[in-house]
């Protein structure tokens, strides 16, 4: 209830500064109109400009803000939106371009005004920043120069944007939208204050020491961190299991280097954080060179895929492929930390019997939980004589309780198993509300 | 379950965005305006180049429409639907004197408080428009009546 409430509020106030700029223009007074289509486009050029505010809003993780959804898919939130908001500015511009074009003047940078010519700039930017971030991996751009050539183009454009509409200063003259766009810019530079200069101060108060590096199956590492200075620490971290957090390695937290990884340790042992990792992208590959000793920083925590958000519930069913058990095991070793006698289900789908992470200690896990743990191989060794294959429907038929609908579901893996296991899960009739996902796959 | 929300959510910030900008547009704009004939744009605009029936004046209003053109007077002033609506001169002839008229062009000094700074800083670039051009712009200007299509 208390969720449900906090998300109501989150979303009102986001409408509302979604909605601010319009709806000052209708309930407002403003200069008389100048034809449907010119007023149209002026207010889609508007609210694009509004929705573009709260983009930045939306990735400054607030913790409180996005606790109610999960920061994983308020990025996902982020996306969607910045295509509409892409929409809406390309739009007012089209409407005019069609409708009007007399009154866009000359193209030439020489002979056009700077603010005309501010909006075109902002509308290129803009589109070369949807164009990087919907096709970063087809277009090999790698994850560190397009997170700061995103932040570049963003602010470039924004601030282009601010300028043509300050430049054309025509319905802003009025008091109260003069207010509003003033009170987004005061908005948007307190955010980045927040975001490049207070958070990281937060993370350097707060640095970790690499106290171990351990190899794992299937090309995979856990890290280790432990608190420089527990004694010192201003604010101690304090994850439930499944959780994750942004790690910064090599650099100082300033710089725009930091990856977001799933805890994989209990939450009962706060003092030792873990992370499993798989040499996948262009940072993780790098992470078998780093050595105990070494420095890092840790934002977080983030998340709501977790156990702990359903005290209630009467049993839990994971299913995880590859290194998606890692958010897993960190629920696993922590009901076993707390004896919790409720039946587990987990069922892991690896390619191969000699990659399957966390292979040993799941045995000793089975020992100290009520878990049931089937693992499915694609490629199984000639005497193996459990599942193979997928994790289709029939699979999860056969293997999970005949009330299947009774339990919480957690899913990590690869998209194409998530989206296979969820209809899985549709014909086995489980409600949508107990499926829980962790997108990680957020650009 | 979850992503389904962000994208409903992201439907409903279109469905809303989309619907206000519409009511916006209909509220600034209640009755559609009458179709206007501008003649002296009629005159000007559906002949293209210059006849030997053709006045002085109209020589000079050609000249005029043109220095109106290139001068980029668009961006910020309408003539017969064309151009920036919100500052229409399809009848600026029936109310000012060819004087008055080029005192706005300029931005004259006692014109200030009644332009905005930003306007009357970017006219004043038009000061330094030849003064033959700017015979020709004042000309066109003042020929411009409009007739209403019933």
């Amino acid at each position: 209830m208390k969720t449900t409430l906090s998300a109501t509020f989150w979303i009102c106030l986001y409408l509302l500064l979604v909605l601010a700029p319009l709806l000052i223009l209708i309930l407002g007074k403003v200069p008389p109109g100048s034809g449907f289509w010119w007023d149209f486009s002026m207010a889609l050029g508007f609210s694009g400009m509004a929705t573009m505010s709260v983009l930045f809003l939306l990735t400054a993780r607030f913790q409180r803000a996005s606790a109610p959804f999960g920061i994983d898919i308020i990025y996902y939130f982020h996306r969607y939106l910045a295509v509409l908001a892409v929409i809406m500015i390309f739009m007012h511009y089209l409407i005019i371009r069609i409708n009007n074009v007399a009154a866009l003047g000359s193209f030439n940078p020489l002979d056009a005004p700077w603010h005309m010519t501010a909006g075109r700039i902002a509308l290129m930017l803009l589109a070369v920043l949807i164009i990087t971030s919907l096709w970063r991996k087809p277009l090999r751009i790698h994850y560190d120069q397009w997170r700061m050539l995103h932040i570049v183009l963003a602010v470039t454009a924004f601030l282009l944007a601010m300028g043509h509409i300050q430049g054309i200063n025509y319905y802003i003259e009025a008091p109260a939208k003069h207010w509003l766009w003033s009170g987004y810019s005061l908005i948007w530079v307190s955010l980045i204050l927040y975001i490049r200069v207070l958070k990281p101060w937060k993370m350097h108060r707060n640095p970790y020491r690499v106290s171990e590096l351990r190899q794992e199956r299937g090309d995979s590492w856990t890290l280790a961190l432990e608190p420089e200075q527990p004694g010192e620490m201003t604010e101690k971290m304090t994850f439930i299991p499944g959780q994750f957090a942004w790690l910064v390695l090599r650099a100082s937290p300033w710089h725009v280097k930091e990856h977001p990884f799933s805890f994989s340790s209990s939450a009962v042992q706060q003092d030792r954080l873990e992370f499993t990792i798989k040499a996948l992208g262009d940072f993780t590959r790098t992470i078998k060179e780093v050595q105990p000793g070494e420095r890092a920083y840790l934002d977080g925590p983030y998340g709501i895929f977790s156990t702990d958000l359903y005290p209630g519930a009467t049993g839990f069913v994971f299913i995880a492929g590859g290194v998606g058990a890692a958010p897993i095991m960190s629920m696993l070793r922590t009901l076993a930390d707390r004896h919790d006698p409720r039946p587990l289900w987990f069922i892991y789908g690896n390619s191969r019997w000699q990659d399957v992470i966390f292979r040993e200690e799941l045995q000793i896990l089975k020992t100290r939980l009520q878990l049931t743990l089937v693992h499915v191989l694609k490629e199984p060794p000639t005497d193996w004589q459990g599942e193979s294959g997928f994790i289709t429907p029939q699979l999860l038929q056969k293997t999970l309780p005949s009330v299947a609908q009774k339990y919480e579901y957690f899913l990590c893996g690869p998209r194409p198993m998530c989206n296979a296991v969820h209809q899985g899960l549709n014909t086995l009739q489980v409600p949508l509300n107990q499926i829980h996902f962790e997108l990680f796959d957020l650009v | 379950m979850r992503k389904l929300w962000a994208k409903i959510i992201t439907l409903l910030t279109a469905v809303l965005v989309f619907l206000l900008s519409i009511i916006f547009a209909i509220q600034q704009n209640p009755h559609q305006s009458p179709t206007l004939d501008i003649e002296a744009e009629k005159s000007i605009t559906s002949t293209g180049t210059l006849s030997e029936s053709d006045t002085g004046e109209t020589i000079a209003a050609i000249n005029g429409r043109k220095v109106f053109e290139t001068q980029n007077c668009m961006r910020c002033h309408s003539i017969a639907g064309k151009g920036n609506p919100r500052n229409p001169l399809d009848d600026v002839g029936k109310h000012l004197t060819a004087k008055a008229i080029r005192q706005w062009i300029q931005a004259d000094n006692e014109l200030k408080d009644k332009l905005s700074t930003h306007v009357f800083l970017a006219k004043q670039t038009y000061r330094n428009l030849p003064d033959k051009d700017m015979d020709a712009l004042v000309n066109y200007l003042q020929r411009l009546q409009p007739v209403i299509i019933k």
